[in-house]
């Protein structure tokens, strides 16, 4: 190989990682605010196989290492109104930027991946294809991965669990027994009392034990006629999953309704 | 003799009368004390029926009464008080679970059930009147979806998963002497019953089909490591799977003659919303938005929906169905938004935006915003502050607003207290 052919060899060489370090970054990038006004010709949805509780408005996000489902939806029209059949579209699968032959073909419009890693994010971009290449489309999303939410509710005997008011800073309780129930938003696990996961409750930095048959919560009980705060603190983690932590603290005010040293635990 | 026997009849005539009279005064002392009693056990909440085949016992029943007797307004018979309501009405100081109106045209109603008893009630704001319609108990309802003219899907959390139970609101009969049943008239002395049955365990969302005398329901409910969705009657006769997706974060609203599906939203993360027909055609609605929550005009077809990026500022959209888009000067959610009758979008504005990320912590209950009632006209654009409640010395995190049929009203759930409020939209 002579000299000019190295030169452009490197040249090539530098070109190249040069995009692909040009596709990464402009891919890592915030998702812009502006709304668009296009509609794609394939849209690509996806969710977390995370735990999070029942009712709940939001999107199963994933924390490091949880599973994600995504679905290409394809519309493809033909001249004649009609819709391209699903079974016949073909979609090749790249995650971050390698081409996954083995979740790629005819009509593999859902797959399921490994979640991106901690801080990671997985860069998914599927390409779309009609009968004899009749039409194409494309879409590429960012997944990042997120950290595990813990959110702490009162459990009241009558109303039940207050998922519209969660406790925060200040929350004060009145009640001579309070039982406060955790939920561990975006856990790689199907529910809060999975087994997979180790709850460490502390009151006022004291370790207490939580209910056996259910650990995700406590009951905190107020000695007759007193009240104060407490500092309640939960420290989660999944048994297999050592990526998947959480640490969080809430001061709550709790008087009781007879109105001394409060807060005895169950 | 005759003087004797004339001043015997005479005693005898006056003790009768006055024994006839003590019997009567006291049968009046009675009554008047048995109706006062009755009275204020219907105010408190007293004398409710178990509802069958609900694990629930009577002692619940004492003290869910208690909570479920706490209202902003007066419950009493319909007839009793005639003075409008405040324009800005607590119809109940305990959590309510949901809130709608009824759909008699003859009538303005905010139908509600208790979060504690699972008890129906409607509130009248022209009357301020507060009736109980039922007074079956199902403790801690967590929401509610209401289906045709009578009806209610009360939903809870049980010990194997999300349970729902629809029923209809039944009133009592009475049995002449001459054999034939006649049907009472609901009225707060006297409340119907809920009687129904228990819709498959797991529903993850329900939709009632808003026609005044339809009884269709369509929900989601997992299948395959998926989801189905089903198209069934309130009494969950007649189910057909009408829609499957691999994903299972959806919610759904019929709107018209179709249902809206929306992908559930999360903080600058893509979203898509469908159209899905009866017939289980799916068309796309708006998609690849980042933290995208759409809410479809049932009459005109248009769409107001809202986004959140990585800057965390809602903004909101309207698109018509001509694809003309407009974007609203509003920084909230459509969650709080709800379509007028007309051209004309109601949504609550918080005063200022919190910190954490929208719409997730707000979703978690980590935070709430007081809001701000505000309108936009999407023919003339024009904007105007319908009401602030902060006048009235409230801070209001607006949840679940409905307008009511003539478009003059809107009840809604403050999100922070879980209270039931109606807000009467012109001064």
């Amino acid at each position: 190989m002579g000299y000019n052919e190295r030169v452009q060899h490197v040249f090539e060489h530098s070109a190249r990682f040069c995009v692909v370090v040009l596709i990464a970054t402009v891919l890592s990038l915030p998702l812009p605010t502006v709304a668009q006004t296009t509609e794609p010709s394939v849209r690509l949805l996806w969710e977390a196989a995370s735990y999070t509780p029942p009712l709940y408005r939001g999107r199963a996000l994933p924390s490091a290492d949880t599973p994600v489902r995504i679905l290409a939806d394809a519309r493809f029209v033909t001249a004649q109104g009609t819709v391209v059949p699903e079974r016949s579209i073909t979609y090749t699968w790249t995650i971050n930027l390698r081409v996954r032959e083995d979740l790629s073909g005819v009509g593999k419009s859902t797959i399921l991946l490994n979640g991106p890693s901690l801080f990671g994010a997985l860069i998914v971009t599927v390409e779309a294809w009609g009968p004899n290449n009749s039409f194409y489309g494309t879409n590429t999303i960012r997944i990042p991965a997120v950290q595990p939410v813990l959110a702490l509710y009162n459990d009241d005997p009558i109303l039940g669990v207050s998922y519209r008011k969660a406790i925060g800073a200040g929350t004060t309780l009145r009640s001579d027994q309070t039982t406060l129930v955790a939920e561990p938003y975006f856990f790689n696990v199907s529910s809060a009392l999975s087994p997979a996961l180790l709850y460490s409750w502390y009151v006022n930095d004291t370790p207490v034990l939580a209910d056996d048959d259910n650990p995700s919560r406590i009951t905190l009980n107020v000695e007759g006629g007193k009240s104060g705060n407490a500092l309640v603190t939960l420290a989660l983690k999944h048994s297999t999953q050592q990526l998947q932590t959480a640490e969080r603290s809430w001061q709550i005010g709790i008087s009781s309704t007879a109105a001394s040293t409060p807060f005895t635990t169950q | 003799m005759d003087i004797l026997k004339r001043y015997s009849i005479l005693i005898a005539t006056i003790v009768i009368v006055l024994i006839v009279g003590a019997f009567a005064g006291w049968y009046f002392y009675l009554h008047g004390q048995q109706s006062l009693i009755a009275t204020i056990s219907n105010g408190r909440g007293l004398g409710q029926e178990i509802v069958a085949g609900l694990p629930i016992g009577s002692a619940y029943n004492n003290v869910t009464n208690a909570i479920a007797g706490l209202f902003g307004g007066t419950e009493t018979t319909a007839t009793s008080t005639q003075r409008e309501a405040p324009r800005l009405w607590q119809v109940g100081s305990a959590p309510t679970a949901s809130i709608t109106w009824t759909t008699s045209s003859s009538t303005i109603e905010a139908r509600f059930i208790d979060q504690a008893s699972g008890n129906v009630f409607e509130a009248n704001p022209r009357t301020s009147s507060i009736v109980r319609r039922t007074n079956n108990l199902i403790p801690k309802v967590v929401e509610a979806a209401w289906t045709g003219e009578r009806g209610v899907i009360a939903r809870f959390i049980g010990p194997r998963g999300i349970e729902s139970f629809s029923a209809v609101m039944v009133t009592k009969t009475a049995t002449t002497t001459f054999g034939a049943t006649a049907a009472d008239a609901l009225t707060a002395n006297n409340p119907g019953t809920l009687e129904g049955v228990t819709l498959p365990r797991g529903i993850i969302s329900i939709a009632p089909n808003p026609a005044q005398k339809s009884t269709a329901i369509f929900y989601l409910i997992p299948y395959n490591n998926g989801i189905a969705g089903i198209l069934a009657q309130s009494n969950g006769t007649n189910a057909q799977r009408i829609w499957t997706s691999p994903l299972t974060g959806w919610t759904s609203s019929w709107v018209g003659d179709h249902i809206v599906l929306n992908q559930k939203p999360a903080h600058n993360t893509t979203g898509s919303a469908y159209r899905l027909s009866v017939n289980g055609i799916i068309t796309p609605l708006a998609s690849n938005q980042p933290g995208l929550f759409v809410r479809e005009n049932p009459s005109t077809g248009a769409i107001l929906y809202s986004t959140v990026g990585s800057d965390n500022v809602p903004k909101l959209f309207t698109k018509n169905a001509q694809g003309v888009l407009i974007e609203l000067p509003f920084r909230t959610l459509a969650d709080k938004c709800v379509w007028g009758t007309t051209s004309v979008i109601y949504c609550a504005v918080p005063d200022t935006l919190p910190e954490d990320t929208l719409p997730d912590a707000w979703y978690r209950g980590e935070v709430h915003t007081s809001d701000s009632w505000w309108q936009f006209d999407t023919n003339t654009r024009s904007v105007e502050e319908v009401y602030d409640p902060q006048s009235a010395d409230r801070s209001l995190d607006i949840l679940d607003p409905v307008i009511n049929a003539d478009g003059k009203y809107i009840a809604f759930i403050d999100g922070a207290t879980g209270t039931a409020w109606v807000l009467r939209i012109n001064e």
